[in-house]
């Protein structure tokens, strides 16, 4: 890719990405069920109507929508800082840990503070941020070497998928609110669910703007960003608790979904190049038109199953994830 | 006056060991840093860029202990090419070079001013890389991206350079050239320069001060003409040779034992 070309590309896709994700959302709110024609949507935005389809839209499909959005730009943007701090592209909320820190501390509050479940999202947040950094500093020997990483990252997520799974066989009586939850998915959530989740996510997706300098001097290596005078180790545990901010904001309402965070980032990489000023809104708003795509065709084309997300883009994810690991081996 | 100077420069990690370095690095001239593989050249050269922290001994920069700068205060005042191994991101060569301004800006701020476009022009331009600065760094060849990484230490506008090996990885045309551009910059602008290089006739045609470590300490320092004799290659390095000046250039040729 040369600048031409690359000045091209970022030009075509910051254009595309609105458009994109507002066909996306349209394409999440005609689909269903019961599908409703688009100009019946127009019709209820702008007019409103208390028709059985206006309530569907309202009720269920807006809501479940924009959490999709909010859910995959959180995911995206969180795994591509994840890629660039780590200097590792097999990072991932979902793979190395994070998300289930933040699994594991929603669990708990889920289970053992039922009556207070506004306090999911900081509690996620505080779990995510505390795997991270059990796995950074697990990982850690004069800079975190990311096989080490990805290894502690596996480790980390086994244990905490094991605690989770003893607090519900400890709590059998009170895991039905937790299951749905824990598959990764957006069945039943609600403009409930979108207020929780979106100050965080919305604090979360601003504070990328300044992610995106340290980001950027981080990729030259850590040596050369102490030489040009940044400091490194605070820089990355800046850009950790950010990561963590925004895989705990998506996982607090739409469970563990995995992948999108590893498979979106990348994705943008091959088109546009890896300038973070590029890299994190344009992943952010694919993130958003993926899941909310992948979480239209789980609950239409299975009808009457609705399948959660997460399932759906593990199994588009995870081979990808073996293809990465594949094509490129030399990793140190 | 001194530019750099360590005192009793102390550190041990693993089975290496650094003890008791005390070096003085002069103002405005080039310094050669020699020694075999393994010797603690590379180790001395972080040390004094703050990659590494010293287990003990002090260094001063500029008539400051390192330890009193700030990050970014120290990437104002000294500026380093490491050894190649990192892969570049995918950018022009304009845009690496201005890199080179970030210790002059705060983290979040990203618009260059008229001062940084002018430095990042002279940094390419004393690079002889003007013509490549829309070419993506990546398309490089070994020459020119070393060149490239140099520019973006100079766009720091810095009064110290360190190269750790600038030259290794270089074929012969490519080495003079680079060491011809950095002789320039030290006389044009009296850059103080500090580089560990490998080839010694290199060291002593373009360098005023030679500083050989082994085994983690100063075995010799000077002028390179006084210092590069027999008795410093069996010392340093453990050869017989025989030693001789053409021009600045040393002929060093060895005495070769009689296979046993």
């Amino acid at each position: 890719m040369n600048k031409a070309q690359r000045t091209r590309k970022r030009k075509i896709a910051a254009a595309l990405m609105p458009p994109l994700l507002a066909a996306c959302a349209l394409f999440g709110l005609t689909t269903g069920s019961v599908s409703i024609p688009l100009r019946e949507i127009g019709a209820v935005l702008l007019h409103g109507s208390s028709s059985e389809h206006a309530v569907i839209l309202l009720e269920v499909r807006l809501p479940r929508v924009l959490i999709g959005l909010l859910t995959g730009a959180c995911l995206a943007a969180s795994g591509a800082i994840l890629q660039g701090i780590m200097r590792n592209p097999l990072a991932d909320p979902g793979i190395i840990g994070v998300s289930a820190g933040g699994g594991l501390a929603a669990v708990i509050a889920l289970v053992l503070l039922p009556q207070w479940s506004y306090l999911l999202p900081p509690a996620a947040f505080v779990g995510a941020f505390a795997a991270a950094l059990l796995i950074y500093g697990l990982s850690w020997d004069r800079g975190a070497s990311p096989v080490k990483i990805v290894l502690a990252g596996v480790a980390v997520n086994a244990l905490l998928g094991a605690v989770m799974n003893g607090i519900m066989v400890f709590h059998s009586d009170r895991i039905q609110a937790v299951i749905p939850w824990l598959s990764g998915g957006l069945n039943g959530r609600s403009w409930k669910h979108l207020g929780f989740m979106l100050p965080y996510a919305l604090l979360g997706l601003a504070l990328t703007a300044l992610a995106v300098k340290p980001a950027n001097l981080l990729a030259l290596g850590d040596q050369s960003a102490k030489l040009l005078g940044q400091r490194v180790e605070l820089q990355r545990m800046l850009l950790l608790a950010l990561a963590a901010l925004l895989a705990g904001a998506a996982v607090s309402v739409a469970g563990l979904v995995g992948f999108v965070g590893l498979v979106v980032p990348h994705a943008v990489r091959l088109l546009i190049g890896e300038d973070y000023r590029y890299l994190l809104p344009v992943s952010a708003f694919a993130g958003g038109a993926l899941v909310v795509v992948a979480d239209t065709i789980a609950r239409s084309w299975f009808d009457p199953v609705e399948l959660p997300v997460g399932i759906l883009l593990a199994c588009v994810g995870a081979p990808f994830f073996l293809y990465l690991l594949k094509k490129r081996s030399h990793w140190r | 006056m001194t530019a750099i100077e360590t005192n009793e420069l102390r550190l041990t990690a693993g089975v290496f060991r650094l003890s008791g370095v005390s070096i003085t690095v002069p103002v405005g001239q080039i310094t050669a840093i020699v020694g075999p593989n393994g010797s603690g050249k590379s180790t001395l050269l972080k040390l004094i860029a703050g990659l590494l922290a010293p287990g003990g001994g002090s260094i001063v920069i500029h008539g400051k202990p390192l330890a009193g700068y700030k990050r970014a205060e120290l990437a104002r005042e000294l500026s380093m090419l490491p050894q190649s191994g990192e892969t570049l991101p995918e950018l022009t060569v304009r845009e690496l070079a201005a890199y080179g301004r970030s210790p002059y800006h705060g983290p979040f701020s990203r618009r260059l001013n008229a001062e940084d476009e002018q430095a990042i022009d002279w940094a390419l331009e004393r690079m002889n890389l003007r013509r490549h600065e829309d070419r993506m760094a990546r398309t490089l060849s070994g020459g020119e991206r070393q060149r490239a990484l140099i520019a973006m230490a100079l766009a720091q506008k810095t009064g110290i350079l360190l190269l750790d090996e600038p030259t290794t990885y270089l074929d012969i045309a490519h080495q003079l050239d680079l060491m011809r551009v950095l002789s320039g910059l030290n006389r044009e602008y009296g850059l103080t320069i500090v580089m560990v290089l490998h080839d010694l006739q290199q060291a002593a045609a373009f360098c005023g001060h030679l500083i050989a470590v082994k085994e983690g300490a100063v075995v010799a320092r000077g002028a390179p003409q006084a210092v590069i004799t027999p008795h410093f290659l069996k010392a340093v390095y453990d050869i017989d040779a025989k030693v001789r000046f053409d021009e600045a250039y040393p002929l060093i040729i060895p005495l070769l034992r009689p296979e046993l």
